[in-house]
């Protein structure tokens, strides 16, 4: 048994429609002071409403157990006991389950809070989230939300959180 | 028309408003978390209920007398905001 990966940048990443209750991060293209200057993908998600992003991927055949979803991120906040709550939901489908992948609900949310760097702004955080797999199976659908649970009484963070890249992993046979 | 500014403390729900429109518009970092933030508007709005007869008191007659409790509270947002420079 080995780790398997599943990479997962910015792109990959499909926002809610902005209805109620899918409320979508701004897409942004961050641009360094270097010459030349570094251009990086980004989602901005807001400190004070819940905004959720989607992504689908075929789960690949050395599929084992496990998920482990590992978030790149960065704020220009840097005070103690500012942190976002990242969470994320599964939903795994199966060719030709009687659920649908658009009928199938996603299972329960993990999550992260991890306290944004205090030395520099913008410093790159990396944080991991343990995710309830939905019975995942090898081959299957995979869908993943991955939000900002930017309400809970327990995200502390002033600004906006701003998703680079995000990597799935698993435990392979 | 006599009033000052408006006579009622925000309920939790405004002051929350209050923060989510603070922490979309700050434009930077400031140090502070959540739960800091709340207790700044909390008491900044209490601070304004607390002052707002001695606020109304300082604008002269008969202008005290003529200008909605609107127009005092937009007076008071202007001046203030033009002695940070945002305006």
């Amino acid at each position: 048994m080995a780790t398997g990966y599943v990479l997962l940048p910015a792109a990959c990443w499909t926002p809610g429609d902005g209805t109620s209750g899918n409320a979508a991060p701004a897409a942004a293209v961050e641009k360094g002071s270097g010459t030349p200057p570094i251009f990086i993908r980004s989602w901005a998600f807001d400190p004070a409403t819940d905004e959720s992003l989607y992504t689908s991927f075929e789960m690949p055949g050395d599929y084992s157990s496990g998920g482990t979803l590992t978030i790149l991120w960065m704020s220009n906040d840097t005070g103690a006991n500012e942190n976002p709550i990242w969470a994320c939901q599964v939903s795994a489908v199966t060719a030709a389950d009687a659920d649908t992948p658009l009928e199938h609900a996603f299972n329960t949310a993990g999550t992260v809070s991890d306290i944004v760097n205090t030395t520099e702004a913008n410093r790159l955080i990396r944080s991991s989230i343990t995710l309830t797999m939905d019975s995942a199976a090898a081959n299957d659908l995979i869908t993943l939300r991955f939000f900002r649970d930017a309400d809970a009484a327990g995200d502390d963070l002033t600004s906006d959180a701003r998703m680079l890249s995000c990597t799935f992993s698993y435990t392979t046979t | 028309m006599d009033g000052g500014l408006p006579v009622t403390v925000l309920d939790a729900t405004q002051r929350q408003a209050v923060r989510d429109v603070f922490m979309r518009l700050k434009g930077g970092p400031d140090g502070v978390n959540k739960t800091e933030l709340a207790a700044v508007v909390a008491a900044v709005d209490d601070w304004v209920e607390a002052n707002q007869t001695s606020y109304n008191n300082a604008i002269p007659q008969p202008q005290r007398g003529n200008m909605s409790s609107t127009h005092k509270t937009l007076v008071l947002c202007y001046v203030v905001m033009k002695r940070q420079g945002l305006i």
